[in-house]
């Protein structure tokens, strides 16, 4: 490198305010000195300014829409606690049952089936980012679901009963909950903040038919912990959220989930009393926080009594074939909705986010891919129970984020990791 | 906004102030969104990218450790937001591949003649406009390290944070990043090119 090299890389950190003063004048008597190092300070002197002069105003809608996401979110998450994902649900199906007619007695397969289809149509012929204006003519289209399918890119509308909606958030989570549409790809794993214990495994997780078939390749469970505390499935719940998104071009099947292992595979065992969870080996931060089932018990009362009325109706077409999730009978001392059957999420890494395959485990009655007709038509109640067999969804935590929880995991036996990461 | 008025307000978000997030949102947006825009190259992918990250900052506040500053944090949010846009979109620009090659960043530099300092508003506004054409062929990397001094104003150190690199490696590819933007200028045409280095050999 000679001189003026030298002075050109001095003078971009000069530009940057990192050099001492003394480097400065240095520099500076150069540059006073010799022709070329002006014209190359010119130079850069120049496209910084043109880099940084004139920043673009934001749109008014940037701070008023992330506001009104987190605020409207935030009504589900924070004041609903672990209820979260089970009170949306009973919110979003109560909504969508009293649109579809499910409370008039009917078992309203017929307009179910219709309202799923426009909505798996909508989603799948997205309209180009730009023409937002179509979708509040699909709003009046889909007046049957009285809420506008909102794409990408659509900065406000409002929909003919005056709601704003943003982003198609509250869409979307409405369509990860509810399970209306059988195409969705990504859906909540209501499971996890329901569960009572968790195993983590390092890698995948197999089952004792895939370790019997494989003695020879040295398949091996490596499991490191077993969560039974509710704070640590809520903070791991928390990472592991559905975060929705709407851009991804993966698939349950992309070959990101289907040619790699998992970082990690979070095994949840059913909660029915046929089938038993495996037995945990470690028990970390046994005191569970009983104290939390309090806090939400008026809003529990009441959203039992709504989730009472929708089993109710949803009876008559459940089918004998689908896992008998029973979360409201004979439920007494714990109302959350239990897994029915066991299951995996399995964690994977892509670009830096962190994408879940949910999986039922296979005890031969999964057939997802193939619902008959029946349970095509079963209302929203019992799709979330036996609809899919595998979904993936992209979650809201960081890798370096999960990661720490589970080197924390890994490492404290005793004390209780929430308080790293919930703050309180 | 100080550091301790972030701090603050990063403290009452965790507890639920979704005000003081506002704030935070309403301070930083302005950056948050130039750096997306030029990250990404469009308005309507930009705003995207913009809400994305904040809401991203929102629901991951509980995770933030405070080790750096709250801003600092925000724009690496923002710019993994943009790069993993950008990387699903399937490398749409042919430099996304080109941050390996790094055999331009050896030659010395192609000093510009006097064009290169625009005096009119004109000249300015073309040359702007020509250098966030160049910006958009720089590879990513390089990209967002001159976005992240530029637009956002950070230190080298606090680009060293949010991007997790030494400082000494945010020095080198901040001014590797500013020579490749102005052999782009220059092989454009923006710029009638010179090679002043020619003459400066043997100095």
């Amino acid at each position: 490198m000679n001189d003026c090299e030298k002075y050109i890389e001095l003078m971009s950190q000069m530009l940057d305010g990192e050099l001492s003063e003394e480097q400065t004048s240095e520099l500076r008597a150069h540059i006073a000195s010799c022709e070329d190092c002006r014209k190359a300070f010119d130079a850069f002197t120049s496209v910084s300014e043109a880099l940084s002069d004139e920043l673009c105003e934001p749109p008014e809608m940037l701070a008023k829409g992330v506001m009104f996401k987190i605020r409207n979110h935030k009504k589900h998450r924070v004041v609903i606690g672990k209820f979260t994902t089970f009170a949306a649900c009973i919110a979003l199906i109560l909504v969508g049952a009293g649109r579809l007619g499910l409370f008039g007695g009917s078992t309203g397969s017929p307009v179910a089936l219709d309202a799923g289809m426009v909505s798996s149509e909508a989603r799948s012929a997205p309209a180009p980012a730009n023409k937002s204006i179509d979708s509040a003519d699909g709003a009046k289209e889909n007046a049957v679901l009285n809420h506008t399918e909102i794409q990408k890119g659509v900065k406000l509308e409002k929909t003919n009963d005056g709601t704003v909606y943003q982003l198609g958030f509250p869409l979307q989570n409405a369509e990860l909950l509810d399970g209306t549409d059988p195409d969705a790809v990504h859906r909540e794993p209501v499971w996890l903040f329901s569960a009572e214990k968790l195993q983590v495994y390092a890698g995948s997780w197999h089952s004792a038919d895939e370790l019997a078939e494989n003695s020879g390749e040295k398949l091996k469970n490596d499991r490191f912990a077993a969560v039974a505390d509710r704070g640590q499935i809520d903070a791991l719940g928390e990472l592991l959220t559905s975060e929705p998104d709407d851009t991804t071009k993966l698939t349950v099947d992309s070959k990101e989930f289907k040619d790699s292992e998992p970082v990690y595979t979070i095994y949840i065992p059913a909660q029915t009393a046929a089938s038993q969870p495996p037995a945990a080996e470690t028990k970390v931060g046994a005191d569970s926080d009983k104290d939390s089932t309090t806090k939400t018990g008026s809003l529990k009362q009441s959203l039992e009594s709504v989730k009472n009325s929708l089993l109710k109706n949803a009876d008559d077409s459940k089918t004998s074939a689908s896992p008998s999730p029973s979360p409201a009978a004979g439920d007494t001392d714990e109302k959350r909705l239990k897994p029915p059957r066991d299951m995996t999420i399995s964690v994977y890494y892509v670009n830096g986010e962190i994408w879940c395959v949910a999986q039922l485990v296979d005890d031969g009655r999964a057939n997802a891919s193939a619902p008959s007709s029946e349970t095509d038509v079963t209302p929203a109640v019992d799709c979330r129970h036996c609809r899919w067999s595998r979904i993936l969804y992209k979650a809201t935590g960081s890798p370096e984020d999960l990661d720490a929880f589970m080197a924390q995991l890994r490492s404290a036996k005793t004390e209780t990791i929430t308080e790293s990461c919930t703050g309180k | 906004m100080t550091r301790e008025e972030e701090d603050r307000l990063v403290a009452r978000v965790r507890n639920g102030d979704e005000d003081a997030f506002e704030k935070l949102v309403l301070e930083n947006q302005k950056k948050v969104y130039n750096l997306a825009l030029r990250m990404v190259g469009n308005e309507d992918d930009a705003f995207d990218m913009s809400q994305e990250a904040f809401i991203k900052a929102y629901n991951s506040i509980l995770c933030f450790r405070g080790d750096c500053r709250f801003s600092v944090w925000l724009y690496r949010l923002t710019t993994n937001v943009c790069l993993d846009f950008l990387r699903a979109q399937g490398r749409r620009s042919h430099s996304s591949l080109s941050y390996e090659d790094d055999s331009d960043d050896e030659k010395e530099l192609e000093i510009p003649d006097e064009r290169f300092s625009p005096e009119t508003e004109v000249e300015k506004k073309e040359l702007r406009e020509a250098v966030h054409r160049g910006l958009m062929q720089l590879p990513k990397d390089y990209r967002v390290i001159l976005l992240l001094r530029e637009i956002d104003g950070l230190s080298y150190e606090e680009i060293g944070q949010a991007l997790d690199l030494e400082e000494g490696t945010v020095k080198s590819r901040i001014f590797r990043a500013r020579k490749r933007l102005c052999a782009i200028l220059a092989a454009d045409g923006n710029i009638s090119e010179r090679c002043a280095s020619k003459k400066s050999r043997g100095v």
